[in-house]
Protein backbone atom coordinates (compact mmCIF):
# COMPACT_ATOMS: atom_id res chain seq x y z
CA UNK A 1 0.00 0.00 0.00
CA UNK A 2 1.37 3.54 -0.59
CA UNK A 3 2.35 4.96 2.38
CA UNK A 4 0.71 8.60 2.73
CA UNK A 5 3.87 10.50 4.12
CA UNK A 6 3.20 14.73 5.01
CA UNK A 7 4.06 15.90 2.15
CA UNK A 8 1.45 13.87 0.25
CA UNK A 9 -0.82 15.13 2.01
CA UNK A 10 -0.14 18.66 1.65
CA UNK A 11 -0.44 18.38 -1.95
CA UNK A 12 -3.61 16.39 -2.29
CA UNK A 13 -4.92 18.77 0.39
CA UNK A 14 -4.26 21.72 -1.05
CA UNK A 15 -5.34 20.20 -4.74
CA UNK A 16 -8.91 19.68 -3.50
CA UNK A 17 -9.02 23.17 -1.60
CA UNK A 18 -7.84 24.02 -4.94
CA UNK A 19 -11.03 21.99 -7.11
CA UNK A 20 -13.40 23.26 -4.13
CA UNK A 21 -12.49 26.73 -4.55
CA UNK A 22 -12.59 26.49 -8.40
CA UNK A 23 -16.43 24.57 -8.66
CA UNK A 24 -17.58 27.00 -5.97
CA UNK A 25 -16.17 30.47 -7.74
CA UNK A 26 -18.81 32.11 -10.62
CA UNK A 27 -17.93 32.47 -14.33
CA UNK A 28 -21.13 33.98 -15.91
CA UNK A 29 -22.64 37.43 -15.75
CA UNK A 30 -24.12 39.27 -12.49
CA UNK A 31 -27.82 38.79 -12.24
CA UNK A 32 -29.86 42.06 -13.67
CA UNK A 33 -29.89 44.41 -10.22
CA UNK A 34 -34.00 45.54 -10.67
CA UNK A 35 -37.09 43.70 -12.08
CA UNK A 36 -38.67 46.31 -14.40
CA UNK A 37 -42.60 45.69 -14.39
CA UNK A 38 -43.25 46.28 -18.34
CA UNK A 39 -40.23 45.09 -20.34
CA UNK A 40 -39.42 44.80 -23.65
CA UNK A 41 -37.15 42.54 -26.01
CA UNK A 42 -35.16 45.66 -27.22
CA UNK A 43 -34.43 47.62 -23.88
CA UNK A 44 -34.27 44.69 -21.12
CA UNK A 45 -34.46 41.00 -22.97
CA UNK A 46 -31.98 41.11 -25.64
CA UNK A 47 -29.23 42.39 -23.22
CA UNK A 48 -29.92 39.43 -20.81
CA UNK A 49 -29.61 37.09 -24.01
CA UNK A 50 -26.46 38.72 -24.88
CA UNK A 51 -25.21 38.12 -21.37
CA UNK A 52 -26.03 34.73 -21.21
CA UNK A 53 -27.18 32.96 -24.64
CA UNK A 54 -25.88 34.86 -28.04
CA UNK A 55 -22.45 33.51 -27.44
CA UNK A 56 -23.77 30.44 -28.84
CA UNK A 57 -27.43 31.22 -30.05
CA UNK A 58 -26.76 34.19 -31.89
CA UNK A 59 -26.27 34.24 -35.68
CA UNK A 60 -25.01 32.69 -36.88
CA UNK A 61 -25.33 30.12 -34.13
CA UNK A 62 -21.79 28.94 -33.01
CA UNK A 63 -20.35 26.06 -30.70
CA UNK A 64 -22.78 23.55 -31.79
CA UNK A 65 -25.87 25.30 -31.10
CA UNK A 66 -28.82 24.27 -33.40
CA UNK A 67 -29.22 26.31 -36.98
CA UNK A 68 -32.60 26.02 -36.71
CA UNK A 69 -33.87 29.48 -34.71
CA UNK A 70 -32.06 32.61 -33.94
CA UNK A 71 -32.41 34.56 -30.39
CA UNK A 72 -30.91 37.34 -31.45
CA UNK A 73 -33.31 39.44 -33.15
CA UNK A 74 -37.09 39.58 -32.18
CA UNK A 75 -38.36 38.58 -35.64
CA UNK A 76 -36.26 37.12 -37.93
CA UNK A 77 -35.71 38.59 -41.58
CA UNK A 78 -35.44 35.23 -42.79
CA UNK A 79 -37.31 32.68 -42.20
CA UNK A 80 -36.14 31.23 -39.41
CA UNK A 81 -38.10 31.21 -35.82
CA UNK A 82 -36.37 34.19 -33.53
CA UNK A 83 -37.09 35.64 -30.20
CA UNK A 84 -40.73 35.80 -30.29
CA UNK A 85 -41.32 32.83 -31.84
CA UNK A 86 -39.06 30.29 -29.47
CA UNK A 87 -39.91 32.82 -26.39
CA UNK A 88 -41.76 30.52 -24.39
CA UNK A 89 -39.30 27.52 -25.28
CA UNK A 90 -36.12 29.13 -24.18
CA UNK A 91 -37.88 30.63 -20.88
CA UNK A 92 -38.88 27.35 -19.87
CA UNK A 93 -35.09 26.59 -20.30
CA UNK A 94 -33.89 28.83 -18.15
CA UNK A 95 -36.47 28.41 -15.83
CA UNK A 96 -35.35 25.18 -15.45
CA UNK A 97 -31.61 25.91 -15.78
CA UNK A 98 -31.22 23.66 -18.41
CA UNK A 99 -29.57 26.69 -20.08
CA UNK A 100 -26.89 28.11 -20.29
CA UNK A 101 -25.19 24.90 -19.61
CA UNK A 102 -23.40 26.37 -16.74
CA UNK A 103 -26.71 26.90 -14.88
CA UNK A 104 -25.88 23.57 -12.98
CA UNK A 105 -22.93 24.88 -11.70
CA UNK A 106 -25.05 28.03 -10.24
CA UNK A 107 -23.39 30.12 -13.78
CA UNK A 108 -27.49 30.36 -15.07
CA UNK A 109 -29.66 33.59 -15.22
CA UNK A 110 -30.09 35.25 -11.76
CA UNK A 111 -33.94 35.12 -10.09
CA UNK A 112 -34.01 38.96 -11.01
CA UNK A 113 -33.04 37.89 -14.57
CA UNK A 114 -35.61 35.17 -14.32
CA UNK A 115 -38.58 37.21 -12.92
CA UNK A 116 -38.37 39.73 -15.70
CA UNK A 117 -38.47 37.00 -18.20
CA UNK A 118 -41.28 35.87 -16.25
CA UNK A 119 -43.31 39.89 -16.54
CA UNK A 120 -42.05 39.69 -20.32
CA UNK A 121 -44.26 36.30 -20.69
CA UNK A 122 -46.78 37.77 -18.71
CA UNK A 123 -47.27 40.81 -20.70
CA UNK A 124 -47.58 38.79 -23.90
CA UNK A 125 -43.69 39.32 -25.25
CA UNK A 126 -43.74 42.73 -26.62
CA UNK A 127 -41.06 44.01 -28.53
CA UNK B 1 30.65 -11.01 4.01
CA UNK B 2 27.95 -10.93 7.77
CA UNK B 3 24.33 -12.32 6.88
CA UNK B 4 23.13 -8.68 7.31
CA UNK B 5 25.12 -7.27 4.12
CA UNK B 6 24.14 -10.41 2.11
CA UNK B 7 20.67 -9.04 2.95
CA UNK B 8 21.20 -5.61 1.89
CA UNK B 9 22.31 -6.29 -1.44
CA UNK B 10 19.38 -9.31 -1.74
CA UNK B 11 17.59 -6.31 -0.90
CA UNK B 12 19.13 -4.25 -3.13
CA UNK B 13 18.55 -6.39 -5.83
CA UNK B 14 14.92 -7.24 -5.41
CA UNK B 15 14.07 -3.15 -5.38
CA UNK B 16 16.20 -2.69 -8.64
CA UNK B 17 14.19 -5.05 -10.76
CA UNK B 18 11.05 -3.21 -9.14
CA UNK B 19 12.28 -0.16 -9.81
CA UNK B 20 13.48 -1.65 -13.84
CA UNK B 21 9.82 -2.86 -14.07
CA UNK B 22 8.23 0.56 -13.07
CA UNK B 23 10.32 2.94 -14.90
CA UNK B 24 9.92 0.60 -17.97
CA UNK B 25 5.79 0.70 -17.51
CA UNK B 26 6.32 4.73 -16.91
CA UNK B 27 8.66 4.72 -20.37
CA UNK B 28 5.62 3.50 -21.80
CA UNK B 29 2.93 5.46 -20.59
CA UNK B 30 5.19 8.64 -21.40
CA UNK B 31 5.23 7.73 -24.88
CA UNK B 32 1.76 7.33 -25.30
CA UNK B 33 0.99 10.53 -22.80
CA UNK B 34 3.26 12.38 -25.72
CA UNK B 35 1.27 10.57 -28.80
CA UNK B 36 -1.99 11.84 -27.28
CA UNK B 37 -1.16 15.04 -25.60
CA UNK B 38 0.85 15.82 -29.57
CA UNK B 39 -2.86 15.16 -30.67
CA UNK B 40 -4.30 17.09 -27.77
CA UNK B 41 -2.58 20.17 -28.89
CA UNK B 42 -3.08 19.74 -32.84
CA UNK B 43 -7.01 19.45 -32.11
CA UNK B 44 -6.98 22.01 -29.94
CA UNK B 45 -4.98 24.49 -31.63
CA UNK B 46 -7.78 23.42 -34.71
CA UNK B 47 -10.50 24.11 -32.01
CA UNK B 48 -8.98 27.43 -31.80
CA UNK B 49 -9.01 28.35 -34.82
CA UNK B 50 -12.27 27.54 -35.43
CA UNK B 51 -14.13 28.93 -32.78
CA UNK B 52 -11.55 32.66 -32.11
CA UNK B 53 -9.27 32.71 -35.51
CA UNK B 54 -11.64 33.67 -38.02
CA UNK B 55 -13.53 29.64 -38.85
CA UNK B 56 -16.69 28.05 -38.64
CA UNK B 57 -17.15 28.52 -35.23
CA UNK B 58 -19.59 25.78 -35.42
CA UNK B 59 -17.45 23.82 -32.75
CA UNK B 60 -16.66 20.84 -34.72
CA UNK B 61 -13.33 20.12 -32.61
CA UNK B 62 -15.12 20.88 -29.09
CA UNK B 63 -15.93 16.97 -27.83
CA UNK B 64 -13.16 15.59 -29.76
CA UNK B 65 -10.43 18.20 -28.14
CA UNK B 66 -12.42 17.64 -24.66
CA UNK B 67 -11.52 13.73 -25.00
CA UNK B 68 -8.20 14.05 -25.68
CA UNK B 69 -7.31 16.09 -22.78
CA UNK B 70 -9.24 13.79 -20.21
CA UNK B 71 -6.99 11.03 -21.91
CA UNK B 72 -4.19 13.00 -21.85
CA UNK B 73 -4.65 13.87 -17.95
CA UNK B 74 -5.10 10.46 -16.98
CA UNK B 75 -2.26 9.03 -19.11
CA UNK B 76 -0.08 11.75 -17.51
CA UNK B 77 -0.98 11.16 -14.07
CA UNK B 78 -0.68 7.49 -14.78
CA UNK B 79 3.20 8.12 -16.26
CA UNK B 80 4.04 10.39 -13.09
CA UNK B 81 2.68 7.84 -10.65
CA UNK B 82 4.71 4.96 -12.14
CA UNK B 83 8.28 7.23 -12.05
CA UNK B 84 7.03 7.94 -8.75
CA UNK B 85 6.49 5.07 -7.34
CA UNK B 86 9.73 3.25 -8.25
CA UNK B 87 11.88 2.95 -5.47
CA UNK B 88 15.98 4.11 -5.01
CA UNK B 89 17.90 0.98 -4.20
CA UNK B 90 21.34 3.56 -4.32
CA UNK B 91 21.57 7.33 -3.24
CA UNK B 92 22.80 9.02 -6.26
CA UNK B 93 24.73 12.17 -6.08
CA UNK B 94 23.17 15.45 -7.49
CA UNK B 95 24.41 15.90 -10.98
CA UNK B 96 23.92 17.66 -14.27
CA UNK B 97 23.46 14.86 -17.10
CA UNK B 98 20.18 13.94 -19.04
CA UNK B 99 18.52 12.45 -15.64
CA UNK B 100 18.11 15.65 -14.17
CA UNK B 101 17.22 17.28 -17.35
CA UNK B 102 14.41 14.86 -17.47
CA UNK B 103 13.42 14.99 -13.51
CA UNK B 104 12.99 18.73 -14.30
CA UNK B 105 11.55 18.94 -17.85
CA UNK B 106 8.98 16.19 -16.34
CA UNK B 107 8.50 18.69 -12.84
CA UNK B 108 7.92 22.34 -15.71
CA UNK B 109 5.01 19.26 -17.66
CA UNK B 110 3.31 18.95 -14.42
CA UNK B 111 3.22 22.06 -13.72
CA UNK B 112 2.04 22.80 -17.24
CA UNK B 113 -0.51 20.26 -16.82
CA UNK B 114 -1.94 21.37 -13.39
CA UNK B 115 -2.17 24.81 -15.43
CA UNK B 116 -4.14 23.40 -18.47
CA UNK B 117 -6.52 21.58 -16.28
CA UNK B 118 -7.37 25.17 -13.99
CA UNK B 119 -7.32 27.03 -17.59
CA UNK B 120 -9.51 24.98 -19.45
CA UNK B 121 -11.86 24.34 -16.70
CA UNK B 122 -12.40 28.06 -16.24
CA UNK B 123 -12.55 28.40 -19.95
CA UNK B 124 -15.25 25.79 -20.51
CA UNK B 125 -17.59 26.84 -17.21
CA UNK B 126 -17.31 30.98 -19.05
CA UNK B 127 -17.88 30.04 -22.10
CA UNK B 128 -20.75 27.42 -20.55
CA UNK B 129 -22.43 30.51 -18.73
CA UNK B 130 -22.91 32.21 -22.21
CA UNK B 131 -20.62 34.38 -21.07
CA UNK B 132 -17.90 36.12 -23.91
CA UNK B 133 -16.37 38.51 -22.01
CA UNK B 134 -12.12 37.63 -21.95
CA UNK B 135 -12.75 34.57 -23.30
CA UNK B 136 -10.42 34.36 -26.55
CA UNK B 137 -7.51 35.67 -24.22
CA UNK B 138 -8.26 32.81 -21.70
CA UNK B 139 -8.34 30.36 -24.57
CA UNK B 140 -5.17 32.06 -26.12
CA UNK B 141 -3.04 31.69 -22.61
CA UNK B 142 -4.60 27.85 -22.34
CA UNK B 143 -3.15 27.09 -26.03
CA UNK B 144 -0.17 28.67 -25.41
CA UNK B 145 0.40 26.92 -21.82
CA UNK B 146 -1.07 23.72 -24.02
CA UNK B 147 2.55 23.86 -26.43
CA UNK B 148 5.07 24.69 -23.65
CA UNK B 149 3.59 21.74 -21.99
CA UNK B 150 4.21 19.80 -25.22
CA UNK B 151 7.46 21.33 -25.45
CA UNK B 152 8.84 20.18 -21.61
CA UNK B 153 7.06 16.68 -22.18
CA UNK B 154 8.81 16.27 -25.58
CA UNK B 155 12.61 17.35 -24.01
CA UNK B 156 11.94 15.19 -20.78
CA UNK B 157 11.39 12.07 -23.36
CA UNK B 158 14.14 12.82 -25.58
CA UNK B 159 16.64 13.81 -22.76
CA UNK B 160 15.42 9.94 -21.71
CA UNK B 161 16.68 8.79 -25.35
CA UNK B 162 20.55 9.65 -24.79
Amino acid sequence: MLKRDKPTQRYAGCFVAMALAMTACSFGKPDIATVPAHPTFEIDVKPLLADHCLLCHGYPATRGAPTSFRLDVYTSPDSLPAAYQEASRFIRSIQNGKMPPSAAWGDGVGPNGKAMLQNWASDGYPD
Amino acid sequence: MGANSAEKISNASDLSKKRRHRLETHQLLGLGTWAFMAASCIIGQLNYNDLYGGGSGRGSYMMPHRLLVYSTAGLFTATGIYALLAPQPYKKPLKFDTGLLHRVAAIGATAGMVAEVVLGFITARTADSGNGSGLKQMAQIHDAVGWTTFGFMTIAGTAWLF
